[in-house]
């Protein structure tokens, strides 16, 4: 069942006076994601996959074209609806550090999200926050400790938890690691893959990371200059792109687990020997 | 394969320890490293934050934070030592006989003069040239690094570039005098897949036609395989393994670049599951007794509490009581 739709998507930021300069960032987007499953959108920087996720998100309005949650045309909801899709959509972005609060605690900044829907009872949703946070992997002492204390994958682990603790139906993560450590980057995708199918969600990442891309999704989506040049299920389109900018982008990406005998340059030997 | 003879090495660093202050006493960010480059070598020095990669990198410019103290060790480029310049002596080797290309090419730029006259900067201050020739050595420089329309673009100011084509001014200038040391510190992190190949593709080129050593600081995996010769692995500030490319990421012996291969996604083929290393990476003042990585390591035991040394394996070295057995 499809959860989301994109319809005929258009974004362009036009300036006043230079109208006719600026190319749409988001061109006649067309997309749809099933109920459970994740969508990876793929793209260089000015791709415009960073406004796609926004319009979703609505926090950028869209020049022309729908966005369907469930049935329901994302701008044109009723307060009720706004307010449910408000909860049912969750984001989780690049740097969490610059998306808490540096003077709340862990736990003002979980149970943030269960206080403005009035969930619970302060007991209720305590028991929440510390549920949650196991659930991420961080002891429950964490919810006395600041932003700042933290490590940069326990941050991006409490972002993933502020995420879930409304236990979402669809969550959009926009470059959610890239700014980790290798060794530490793992253990976020892996946590990512296992909360994604505890929960049942459904997920939309954006990256411009081809591998952390195939790693996670099931559908993959290629952006350049704000078109989707290619789409379909993840296997497919790595092992077998059809467009050319696609096969461009798989063969730039440097890959340690690749056979590099032939897309390595000559060894010289000449000027090893010198 | 490797250069053993160190009189030939363009870069030799033997033993080199880095220390900064802290409360409880010296923090070493940096413990007995050693490496060489050969001429016409790219050399990856790979790691991940607070492995110590870029404090080496800048203790070779002489460029290292005021509090950090070298506690010992030598640099030789050439067989002349570097530590222990006097400024004036530094700057004569500084972009001339080494060049550093950076990370972030707009912040090393000025944005305040035009490209011509920071690329030909290098020739007016170690070979005297004139403005005027510098300018017109600096239009050549950037049609080497294929620039598009040298002689129009030379007169433009660096915002006016895009990300790669800033990048290919740093190198310009990097190699205006032909230096025999390059050292790059992620000098494609920023940049976007397709342009990081052209970018490289760049640097093997000057490789090629000058036998330019390169030393390239980086925490890509995938790079380290496509781009370089040799590899020293570091972990909290120590070298773990180091040795050919081809048998590290074939082969690799030491848990730590083990386990980051294991946790490195590929875009070539289907990863399954991926192997997380669990923990983190500790801060200099929380390193354990021993060897650093233990405290993450899946084949830790009571011996690792003590520093194992390098085993003397030739070519390919590991630092670790239980390395990995060639299979």
């Amino acid at each position: 069942m499809t959860l989301l739709v994109l319809d005929d998507l258009t974004k362009s930021f036009d300036t006043a006076g230079f109208a006719s300069r600026n190319p749409p960032a988001v061109r006649k987007v067309t997309l749809s994601v099933d109920r459970g499953g994740t969508l990876g959108i793929v793209g260089e920087s000015g791709s415009g996959k960073s406004t796609l996720l926004r319009m979703i998100l609505r926090l950028v309005r869209p020049s022309s074209g729908r966005i369907l949650y469930g049935s329901r045309d994302v701008w044109k909801m009723s307060r009720a609806e706004l307010r449910a899709f408000r909860r049912e959509v969750q984001a989780i972005f690049q740097d969490p550090a610059s998306s808490f609060n540096p003077r709340q605690t862990i736990g003002a900044i979980l149970s943030a999200p269960l206080e403005v829907h009035g969930l619970g009872d302060a007991r209720q949703r305590a028991w929440r926050v510390s549920e949650t946070l196991t659930q991420v992997g961080l002891p429950s002492d964490f919810i006395r400790r600041y932003p700042h204390q933290l490590s940069g994958g326990q941050r991006q682990r409490v972002a993933i938890a502020r995420a879930i603790i409304l236990r979402p139906m669809l969550v959009l993560a926009d470059e959610p690691t890239s700014a980790l450590d290798v060794s530490v980057q793992a253990q976020i995708l892996n946590l990512f893959r296992a909360t994604q199918r505890e929960l049942g969600l459904t997920t939309i990442f954006v990256s411009h990371n081809l591998a952390v891309i195939r790693y996670l999704s099931d559908q993959v989506a290629v952006m350049r200059q704000g078109e989707i040049v290619e789409s379909g299920a993840t296997e497919i389109v790595f092992s077998a792109p059809r467009h050319p900018y696609t096969r461009a982008l798989l063969d730039a990406v440097p890959d340690p687990h690749r056979r590099r005998s032939s897309t390595r340059a000559t060894h010289p030997e000449g000027v090893m020997n010198a | 394969m490797t250069v053993e003879c160190n009189s030939s090495a363009t870069l030799e660093i033997s033993n080199l320890s880095i220390e900064f202050p802290g409360r409880t006493g010296p923090r070493r960010v940096v413990e007995r490293m050693s490496l060489t480059v050969a001429p016409g070598e790219i050399v990856a020095i790979i790691g991940e934050s607070g492995s110590g990669k870029t404090l080496t990198a800048l203790s070779v410019l002489g460029l290292l934070p005021r509090q950090a103290r070298i506690r010992s060790g030598s640099i030789l480029l050439k067989g002349h030592p570097l530590i222990g310049l006097t400024a004036q002596e530094r700057r004569s080797i500084l972009g001339n006989r080494i060049a550093f290309i950076p990370q972030d090419a707009l912040r090393a730029l000025n944005p305040t003069l035009i490209v011509a006259d920071q690329v030909g900067e290098p020739f007016v201050l170690h070979r005297g040239t004139a403005w005027a020739a510098a300018r017109c050595l600096a239009v050549e420089l950037l049609r080497s690094v294929h620039l598009r329309d040298p002689e129009q673009r030379a007169k433009e100011y660096p915002h006016q570039y895009s990300g790669g084509m800033q990048q290919r001014a740093m190198v310009a200038m990097g190699l205006a005098l032909e230096p025999e040391l390059l050292i790059a510190d992620e000098p494609t992190t920023a940049l976007d897949v397709t342009v990081q190949a052209q970018v490289l593709a760049l640097l093997r080129e000057v490789r090629e036609e000058h036998g330019t050593a390169i030393l390239f600081i980086t925490h890509d995996l995938g790079l380290v395989a496509d781009f370089c010769d040799r590899v020293y692995v570091m972990y909290a500030g120590r070298v773990v393994e180091e040795g050919p490319v081809e048998e590290i990421f074939v082969s690799p012996r030491h848990p730590y670049t083990y386990a980051l291969l294991s946790a490195t996604p590929s875009v070539g083929e289907r990863t399954p599951e991926l192997l997380a290393i669990p923990g983190q990476i500790p801060q200099p003042h929380e390193l354990p007794e021993g060897c650093a990585f233990a405290p993450r390591c899946v084949r830790a035991e009571a011996r690792c509490s003590v520093d194992p040394l390098f085993d003397t394996g030739g070519a390919h070295r590991t630092r670790c009581w239980f390395p990995e057995r060639r299979s």
